[in-house]
């Protein structure tokens, strides 16, 4: 009796309660799971808006650092041929093709540089370009048009518009930069990130800094804001996640800063 | 009746079996987690690859931009003797020079070899020549940030190479004439209106020479940069507009008197070689007075006290014999002003290799300025730059209880300089400040090669003379029986002797890497 007794299965009741408990326990992991794939999904988004502008703004540090190569001062003679040397490390409009160009005045009078474009004049030979000995100088433009940010390089033409020149090569380049965003999405993006727009104003992503000839110093461009003093380069991007925060319902944004300085 | 004891042992599998479930459940979600953030990081960390490639590259470059510098404890030739070629003498096209920075990992580095793993493929891409080709002189030197004094590794660039560019290695159609030069060393004129690189065989006085220097640094992920500089030294140009240039005499007159009764001394303006053979040139005046000297002050208080036996002998691309000038016109405008002079001097006072201040009352001899000049690495291919902060008595340099052989670079005496005939020196010598030159120790048959210079910019309690009074006269009176042959004009010791400021930036770019 005993032994038949140790042989016996599991009786109905007790099946169901483990498989109650189990059920329990299965639904909390799930719904557990449920919450973290949510928040993960939002966070890899935050990352890769992250690193893709996180590329964009090393790019563009490096363009201006490279900015202004080759100088006019590796030339003796700088009348043959414009197009074999950067003018300026900055190309300006208006006022750039005038001769001599004319330079406006930055946070002025300047279409371009401004606070969401800017015309690097530098030489990005590709090494296909240098196997074949070929000299020329580009225009790398960055202009943000909405919400993003355009890339174009078009060979250097002496003389031309380096605004309408630039116009044909963008390219999208950055996606979802908020720097510029409506008055009605700064006012939701402050309620979640209150020191992300000072001043609920738009957030430049060129800021520039001149060299002051006077003082031998590197001052705001507001003083001397001429594009050829341009030294310094500051670039703030703010990017946005492409989808809104899965358990809150909110944008995310991060903010990355980067600084070029030109060496030509 | 079941006894609480056997239902207890029959309900003990389902706790195990629910727990494995759990376990298992959370582990799926836990590797899958760490599988995603692993890519993040990778990518993170190729974003911090690239930086950090980028500054240790630009860290290569920065150190050979300071090694070139001849006050630079480090500097190229203090390390490595004959490194580069004496300062003055520019790098031909053949000679290429490296710094190699090897990891602890690596073994040695040389970037000329074929079979190395940073082969420097880039020279032959940019000369035509490959960098394996007998014809190249190539030297290798280590860098000086390989572990610093803590023993944390230096920056990890690889090499940097430093050599001389012509048009066609950079690219760069300097003069415009449609063809790229490859045979020609480029210069830099920064003497011009608008300074730049210039193509010419035959270089102004005034133009450096461009070199190119590249700097590869390489990550142990693979990831590499190619970092460019084009620099040229830029020299403190000491007006040395005749052999021997006075100061005087708008408030007083500048005073030169020669060994009376030595008639092998003279102050010449032709041209010596820098192994002290006459070139047979007049290159500048004998004897030049600046700003603005009355022709009767000229002939009155200098022509009129060199002995007519030795006034032949002073010779040179003015007037004369003797051919003593009024340089007003060539002297740089300026520098004319006792301010303008006395911040010259203090500029090569901030250059200098070396610096001796006497203590009180102020005179310092020629075993403290023997020390410094050794200390601070003195040689024929490493003239230094020498300062003394006050006076100077140079008397038995080169005999009595010393024999410190010849003197290379350039002296530069703010108070009264005591000469001495012994004195073999090479290069310049400048006394700005009170502007006085005399003599205790008078036979020897040594001479001054290259160029001296006196000035007044201060009165004889050291404050500055007022600009509106002008410069003060200088005072040069020898004893009538010293001995020594003068002053002989070297344009080559001349500039070996200039002091380099620093090295400037002349272009800078970054070289694809494939």
């Amino acid at each position: 009796m005993k032994n038949r007794r140790k042989e016996q299965g599991f009786s109905l009741l007790e099946l169901l309660t483990a498989a109650a408990i189990f059920l329990i326990l299965c639904g909390g992991a799930f719904g557990l799971l449920n919450v973290m794939q949510k928040n993960y999904q939002t966070q890899s988004q935050v990352l890769n808006s992250f690193q893709e502008a996180r590329l964009g703004l090393d790019q563009i540090v490096r363009d201006v650092n490279i900015s202004g190569y080759p100088p006019p001062g590796q030339f003796s003679n700088t009348t043959v041929n414009a197009n074999n040397y950067a003018l300026a490390p900055v190309a300006w409009w208006p006022g750039y093709a005038s001769s001599p160009p004319n330079p406006c005045t930055i946070g002025g009078t300047c279409g371009t540089p401004g606070n969401f474009d800017l015309i690097i004049e530098t030489n990005v030979d590709s090494e296909q370009d240098r196997a074949n000995n070929i000299e020329d100088v580009e225009w790398v433009r960055y202009q943000l048009q909405g919400t993003t940010l355009f890339r174009g390089v078009t060979l250097k033409a002496a003389g031309a518009n380096p605004d309408a020149a630039t116009q044909a090569s963008l390219v999208p380049f950055v996606q979802n930069v908020m720097n510029n965003a409506s008055v009605a999405q700064i006012a939701q993006f402050q309620a979640i990130y209150p020191s992300m727009f000072p001043g609920n104003a738009p957030v430049a992503i060129f800021r520039y800094l001149c060299d002051d000839p006077a003082t031998q110093t590197i001052v705001n461009c507001s003083l001397v804001s001429t594009p050829t003093l341009i030294r310094e380069v500051e670039v703030t991007l703010i990017a946005q996640a492409p989808q809104l925060n899965a358990s809150t319902g909110q944008p995310v944004l991060v903010t990355l800063n980067g600084r070029g300085h030109r060496l030509n | 009746m079941r006894t609480k004891g056997t239902r207890r042992q029959a309900e003990a599998g389902v706790v195990l079996l629910i727990a494995i479930f759990v376990l298992m459940l959370i582990s799926v979600v836990a590797i899958a987690l760490i599988v995603s953030s692993g890519t993040e990081t990778a990518l993170a960390s190729n974003y911090r690859s690239s930086a950090t490639v980028y500054y240790a590259a630009m860290a290569g470059l920065e150190e050979a931009r300071s090694r070139l510098q001849t006050k630079n404890p480090d500097y190229f030739n203090k390390t490595q003797a004959n490194f580069l070629p004496p300062s003055g003498t520019p790098l031909t096209l053949t000679e290429v020079r490296y710094i190699t920075n090897p990891s602890p990992t690596d073994a040695d580095i040389d970037p000329s070899n074929a079979g190395d793993p940073y082969f420097d493929t880039e020279y032959g891409r940019e000369t035509g020549t490959p960098i394996t080709s007998g014809t190249l002189d190539v030297k290798r030197i280590p860098s000086v940030s390989a572990n610093n004094a803590a023993n944390i590794p230096g920056p990890v660039f690889k090499w940097v190479r430093i050599n001389a560019v012509t048009e066609s290695w950079l690219n760069l159609d300097v003069d415009g004439d449609g063809t790229k030069e490859s045979a020609t060393a480029l210069y830099y004129n920064p003497a011009q209106t608008t300074p730049s690189l210039i193509l010419s065989a035959t270089p102004p006085p005034t133009a450096v020479q461009a070199l190119e220097v590249t700097s590869l640094a390489v990550l142990p992920d693979g990831s590499q940069k190619m970092l460019q500089y084009v620099v040229a030294a830029t020299p403190i140009n000491i007006p040395t507009v005749a052999a021997l240039t006075l100061s005087g005499p708008q408030t007083s007159h500048a005073t030169f008197m020669p060994p009376a009764n030595n008639t092998n001394y003279a102050v010449t303006g032709m041209d010596y070689d820098c192994n002290g053979s006459a070139l047979g040139v007049a290159k500048v005046p004998a004897i030049g007075i600046f700003p603005n000297p009355a022709p009767s002050d000229i002939s009155t208080y200098i022509k009129s006290n060199i002995p007519l036996a030795t006034q032949p002998s002073y010779k040179g691309s003015g007037g004369g014999p003797p051919d003593v000038d009024d340089i007003t016109a060539t002297f740089p405008a300026n520098l004319q002003l006792p301010s303008k002079l006395d911040a010259l001097a203090q500029s090569i006072i901030q250059n200098a290799d070396a610096i001796l201040t006497p203590s009180a009352p102020g005179t310092a001899y020629s075993p403290e300025l023997h020390t410094v000049a050794v200390a601070a690495g003195m040689s024929p291919t490493s003239p230094i730059t020498l300062v003394v902060n006050g006076n100077l008595d140079i008397t038995d340099w080169g005999t009595g209880d010393h024999e410190y052989g010849p003197a290379y670079g350039l002296l530069l005496v703010t108070g009264t300089f005591t000469y001495d005939p012994d004195t073999n020196w090479n290069g310049m010598i400048l006394v700005i400040g009170k502007g006085i030159v005399n003599n205790t120790a008078r036979f020897a048959n040594e001479a001054i090669h290259g160029a001296m210079l006196v000035a007044q910019t201060r009165d004889a309690s050291g404050n500055l003379l007022s600009d509106s009074d002008g410069l003060g006269g200088a005072s040069i009176s020898f004893h009538p029986t010293m001995g020594g042959t003068g002053i002989l004009y070297s344009s080559c010791w001349v500039q070996r002797a200039t002091p380099v400021a620093r090295y400037q930036l002349l272009s800078f770019r970054e070289i694809p890497q494939s």
